[in-house]
C-alpha cells in the first residue's frame, strides 16, 4: 500500500491536483454488513413495543411511556450526544494534529501518563461535578460530555498520524507539496480509519454517559431509567435501558459503516 | 465544614466504598478472566467461532452501563449482582481478543518442537502455549480492569457497591456543604483505585512472567 | 552387515486437494548406528518423508517399522518421545531455562526430579556446554550455535535409538556450522545413534553421511549409497548434476591420507628444499636465498584428508604437503602425483577406506 501510493505521487508533476483517496469504500459483502444490524435492531424494537403493549400498564407507566414522551427523551439524548460529539471532533482532531507536528515531539511521555490516569476518571463523577459547580441543564452536561469522551478520539488521532511511514511524507514533500497539502492529502486520509475507530468508541461512550444527564435535568433516555428506578416500575426501567442500548448499537453501526466507506481502498 | 472534618466524619463509609469498589472490579475481572480465557482457548482455531464470540463480547461492551444495569435489575434485583454481572460482561472483549491473539502468535518453531518431543495437545497448551501467551493475555486483563474501574461508579445508581455512592450522595445532597467534597472524593478515590490496580498488575507481571520472555 | 533399524515400506503421502503425491511409495532401509542424509532439490519431499518417521505428518499409506515394531498406528506422542527431533530454528522453549528445555522429554516420561537434573548435566557436558554455567540460562541469552547444542542435548536426553534432524545447522554462520558438524561427528562416534539427517547442502551430506539418499520428485530414490560411490559412480544424470561440477575435488574431501599415500621428502631441486628446525619440518625454502615459507604440517593422528594436502600444496606453492607425527617429526609427504592418482582411482574405486561394505550394491534395500 505505502509503496503504491508513493509511486503514484512520483508520477505527478508539482501543482497538479492529487486524488487524496485511492478509491474508497465498497468491499465485498458490504450490503450484507450494512443491513444486518439495522434489521436486527428493528426487530428488537418491534419486540420491545409488543412486550410493552402486552402488559397492563398502570397510571405511572402509562403516563411515562407515551409515544411523545419517549420520542422527546430520544431527541434530547440525540441532541446531547450529537452536539458533544461534534465538539469533540472539532477539538480533538486539531489538537491531535498539533501534538504530532515535529515541533511538539517532546510532549509524548507525559501525555501517555496523563492519558492513563484520565481513562479511570468516572464520567458519572464529571457530570455531577459540573452540575454542582457550574449548574444544571444541558449546556453544562455537554461540557462534561466533551471532557469525558474526548480521550479516545484524541489518542486515536495521534496514533493514526504517528503510524504513517515517514518515507511517505518525505516522498510527498519531495514532489513539491506544502506541509498543509501533505497533511490534508496524505496524512489525514491515511489516519481516517484509526480516527473513526476512536470516534466510534467515543460516541458509544457518549451515549452511555449521556444517560447520567437525566440526574442533572438535561433529560434524555436516562430519565426513563431514573423514573423507573425511583418509581420502582421495572417496565419503565427496561424500556429506558433497552432503548439506550439500541441507540448505542445503532450509532456504533452507523459509524462503523462510515469508517468502512471512508477507508482508502488500499488499506 | 472543612475537608479534613468531612473526611473524619465519613471515614468509615468512604473506606468501605473504597474497599467495595476495589473488590467488585477485582472480582468481575477474575470472573471475566475465567470465562474469557476459556472462550479464547476454545475458539482460537475456528474462524467462525471466533467471529461469533468476538461479536457477542463486542456488542455487550457497546451497551451503555446504566442501560445494562437497568436491564439486569429485572432478573437480578438491585445491589451487587447486576453490577457484578454487567462488569464481567464488559471485561470479556479485551480478554478474549488478547487470549486469541496471544495464543495464535506463539512461535511456530517452538510449537513444532513441542509436538516433536511428544507433547500431547493438552500438555502443549498448558506448558507451552499459555505460558508464552500469558504476557499478552495479561495486558488484555489489565485493559479490562481499567475499563471496569470507571464503569463501576455508575453502579451506585442501582444500589451497587463502590465509590459511585459518594458521587451519588453528593448529587443528592446538593446545597449542603459536603456535596462537593463527596463528588470530588468519589472521583479521586476512583482514580486511586485505578492507580493501585495498575501497580497490582505491574507486580503480577513481574512475578508471573519468566525472565526468559520478559522484554 | 549392519542391521536395519528403520524400514520405510511403500510410504506415501498425498495432501488433500492435491492430485500429485508429495511422497510416492518410498522404500528405504536405514541401518542401525548410521547417519543417513536425505538430500534433494526443494520440494522433493525429503522433509515430509523424515517427518513421517515420527508421524508429525501422518502417512497416507505404507508403514514405518522401527526395531521390528510397526509404529504406523501406535500413539504418535508415545512414538515421538522415543525419537529425538532437532529442527533448524531449534524451537527452544523461551520461557524455560536450559535445564528445563533439556529435561523436557524426561519430564513427559515422568522421571524423578533428581534423575532429570543429573541427566541434564550429563547431556550439557556431552554437547560441550559447561552445566554450571549454562543450566540456569534462558535461551535468549545464548548464541545461535549454543542454542542448537541445547536442541541436540534435548533430543538426546531420553537416549532415543533414532534421531531426526532437519537442517539443524542451517541457521548459523559457516564457521560455526563447520564446528558444530565436527563436534557432532565426534559425538556420533561415541553414541552411535541411528540418524536421519535432512540437508540441502551437498558438502554437508558428503561430510556427515555414512550413506546418502538422493531424492528426486515425489521422494523417488535416485541413489542410496555411500558418499564415495555417489561421487564416483553417480547412478544417473540427475545425481551427477546434483553433485555438481566439482565431483573430483569433492572426492578428495572424502579420502583420508593413508601411510601408503606418503612418499619421502623430495630432495633439493633448483633451490627448493624442505626446511627443518630441531629435526622437525617447519616450512619450505622456495628459491635459493629466499626466506622460509612456513607451513602447518598435517598431523596424521588428526585424520587429514587429501583435500587438506592439496590445499597445503596450493597455498604454500610447495611441491608437496608435509605429514608429521604427534611429535612433529616427518612421516612423509604427499605430492601432486599422489593426489592425482587418488582422483583417478576414485573414478574406479570410490570406497571410503574405513567402511567395510560387503556386497555393497548401492541401493540400500535389505
Amino acid at each position: 500500500m505505502a509503496t503504491g501510493q508513493a509511486d503514484a505521487l512520483l508520477l505527478v508533476p508539482p501543482g497538479a491536483p492529487v486524488p487524496s483517496r485511492v478509491g474508497t469504500g465498497l468491499r465485498p459483502g458490504f450490503t450484507r454488513r450494512l443491513m444486518t444490524t439495522p434489521i436486527v435492531l428493528a426487530l428488537l424494537l418491534l419486540a420491545l413495543y409488543l412486550w410493552v403493549q402486552s402488559r397492563d400498564l398502570d397510571i405511572v407507566e402509562d403516563r411515562t411511556l407515551t409515544q411523545g414522551g419517549v420520542l422527546k427523551a430520544l431527541a434530547q439524548h440525540l441532541q446531547l450526544v450529537g452536539l458533544s460529539s461534534l465538539a469533540v471532533l472539532a477539538i480533538a482532531v486539531p489538537l491531535g494534529i498539533l501534538v504530532t507536528r515535529p515541533s511538539f515531539r517532546r510532549a509524548s511521555p507525559g501525555t501517555i501518563a496523563i492519558a492513563s490516569v484520565g481513562q479511570t476518571i468516572p464520567s458519572f463523577g464529571v457530570i455531577v461535578l459540573f452540575a454542582l459547580t457550574l449548574g444544571f441543564g444541558s449546556r453544562y452536561v455537554i461540557y462534561a460530555l466533551i471532557l469525558s469522551t474526548i480521550l479516545p478520539v484524541l489518542s486515536n488521532t495521534i496514533a493514526g498520524l504517528q503510524q504513517i511511514e515517514p518515507a511517505l511524507k518525505e516522498a510527498a514533500s519531495g514532489v513539491g507539496m506544502t506541509p498543509f497539502q501533505v497533511l490534508t492529502r496524505i496524512e489525514l486520509p491515511l489516519a481516517v480509519p484509526v480516527l473513526l475507530a476512536g470516534l466510534r468508541t467515543s460516541i458509544v461512550l457518549n451515549v452511555g454517559t449521556a444517560t447520567v444527564a437525566a440526574f442533572t435535568g438535561a433529560g434524555g433516555l436516562g430519565s426513563l431509567i431514573v423514573t423507573g428506578l425511583v418509581q420502582n416500575r421495572d417496565v419503565i426501567t427496561v424500556v429506558g435501558g433497552a432503548l439506550t442500548a439500541i441507540l448505542a448499537l445503532a450509532l456504533d453501526h452507523l459509524t462503523r459503516m462510515t469508517q468502512e466507506l471512508l477507508t482508502p481502498r488500499g488499506l | 465544614m472543612s475537608y479534613e472534618e468531612y473526611l473524619g466524619f465519613f471515614q468509615e463509609d468512604l473506606l468501605r466504598q473504597f474497599g467495595d469498589h476495589f473488590a467488585v472490579v477485582l472480582l468481575s475481572t477474575l470472573l471475566g478472566t475465567i470465562v474469557g480465557v476459556g472462550a479464547g482457548i476454545l475458539v482460537r482455531h475456528h474462524p467462525g467461532g471466533r467471529e461469533v464470540v468476538l461479536k457477542i463480547a463486542g456488542t455487550m461492551l457497546t451497551v451503555p452501563s446504566l442501560a445494562l444495569y437497568a436491564l439486569l435489575i429485572g432478573i437480578l434485583g438491585l445491589g451487587w449482582p447486576p453490577v457484578l454481572l454487567a462488569l464481567t460482561a464488559y471485561s470479556l472483549l479485551p480478554i478474549i481478543q488478547n487470549t486469541i491473539v496471544g495464543l495464535n502468535s506463539v512461535n511456530a518453531a517452538v510449537l513444532e518442537a513441542a509436538r516433536g518431543i511428544g507433547m500431547s495437545d493438552r500438555v502443549r497448551l498448558v506448558r507451552v502455549e499459555l505460558p508464552l501467551a500469558w504476557p499478552v493475555i495479561l495486558v488484555g486483563i489489565r485493559t479490562a480492569a481499567i475499563i471496569l474501574v470507571s464503569t463501576a461508579a455508575l453502579g451506585a445508581v442501582v444500589r451497587g457497591p463502590g465509590l459511585g455512592n459518594a458521587i451519588y450522595a453528593g448529587l443528592n445532597s446538593i446545597g449542603s456543604s459536603v456535596a462537593l467534597y463527596q463528588v470530588l472524593t468519589g472521583i479521586g478515590g476512583v482514580v486511586v483505585v485505578g492507580l493501585l490496580l495498575n501497580a497490582l498488575f505491574f507486580a503480577v507481571a513481574r512475578i508471573t512472567i519468566p525472565r526468559g520472555i520478559r522484554d | 552387515m549392519t542391521e536395519t533399524l528403520i524400514r520405510l515400506e511403500q510410504l506415501s503421502k498425498t495432501y488433500p486437494g492435491h492430485s500429485v503425491p508429495a511422497v510416492e511409495s518410498l522404500d528405504l532401509s536405514i541401518p542401525d548406528g548410521e547417519i543417513v542424509m536425505f538430500i534433494g532439490p526443494s520440494g522433493c519431499g525429503k522433509t515430509t518423508t523424515m517427518k513421517m518417521i515420527n508421524r508429525l505428518i501422518e502417512p497416507s499409506s505404507g508403514s514405518i517399522v522401527i526395531a521390528g515394531e510397526d509404529v504406523t498406528s501406535i500413539d504418535p506422542n508415545e512414538l515421538r518421545r522415543r525419537v529425538g527431533y532437532v529442527i533448524q530454528q531449534v524451537g527452544l522453549f523461551p520461557h524455560v531455562r536450559v535445564s528445563g528445555n533439556v529435561g523436557a522429554v524426561l519430564r513427559l516420561l515422568k522421571w524423578p526430579a533428581d534423575k532429570i537434573a543429573r541427566r541434564v548435566d550429563e547431556m550439557l557436558d556431552l554437547v560441550g556446554l559447561d552445566p554450571s554455567q549454562y543450566r540456569d540460562s534462558y535461551p535468549k541469552q545464548l548464541s545461535g550455535g549454543q542454542q542448537q547444542r541445547v536442541g541436540v542435548a534435548r533430543a538426546l536426553a531420553a537416549d532415543p535409538p533414532v534421531m531426526l534432524m532437519d537442517e539443524p545447522f542451517g541457521s548459523v554462520d559457516p564457521i560455526t556450522r563447520e564446528r558444530l558438524q565436527d563436534e557432532f561427528l565426534r559425538l556420533q562416534r561415541e553414541i552411535r545413534k541411528t540418524i536421519v539427517f535432512v540437508t540441502h547442502d551437498i558438502s554437508e551430506a558428503l561430510r556427515m553421511g555414512d550413506r546418502i539418499a538422493i531424492l528426486g520428485e515425489r521422494s523417488r530414490v535416485e541413489q542410496y549409497d555411500t558418499p564415495g560411490n555417489v561421487v564416483a559412480r553417480p547412478a544417473s544424470d540427475f545425481v551427477a548434476n546434483f553433485i555438481g561440477a566439482n565431483a573430483g575435488l569433492r572426492a578428495l574431501t572424502l579420502m583420508p591420507i593413508d601411510r601408503k599415500n606418503l612418499v619421502p621428502a623430495p630432495p633439493e631441486r633448483e633451490g627448493t628444499r624442505l626446511v627443518y628446525e630441531d629435526d622437525r619440518p617447519v616450512g619450505w625454502c622456495l628459491a635459493a636465498g629466499a626466506a622460509t615459507t612456513r607451513i602447518q604440517p598435517l598431523r596424521l593422528s588428526a585424520q587429514p584428508v587429501l583435500a587438506d594436502a592439496l590445499n597445503q600444496i596450493v597455498s604454500s606453492q610447495a611441491p608437496a604437503a608435509v605429514v608429521v607425527d604427534d611429535d612433529g617429526r616427518l612421516l612423509g609427504c604427499v605430492d601432486m602425483r599422489a593426489v592425482q592418482a587418488a582422483v583417478v582411482g576414485a573414478a574406479g574405486n570410490g570406497e571410503r577406506s574405513d567402511l567395510q561394505m560387503e556386497g555393497a550394491s548401492g541401493d540400500g534395500t535389505g
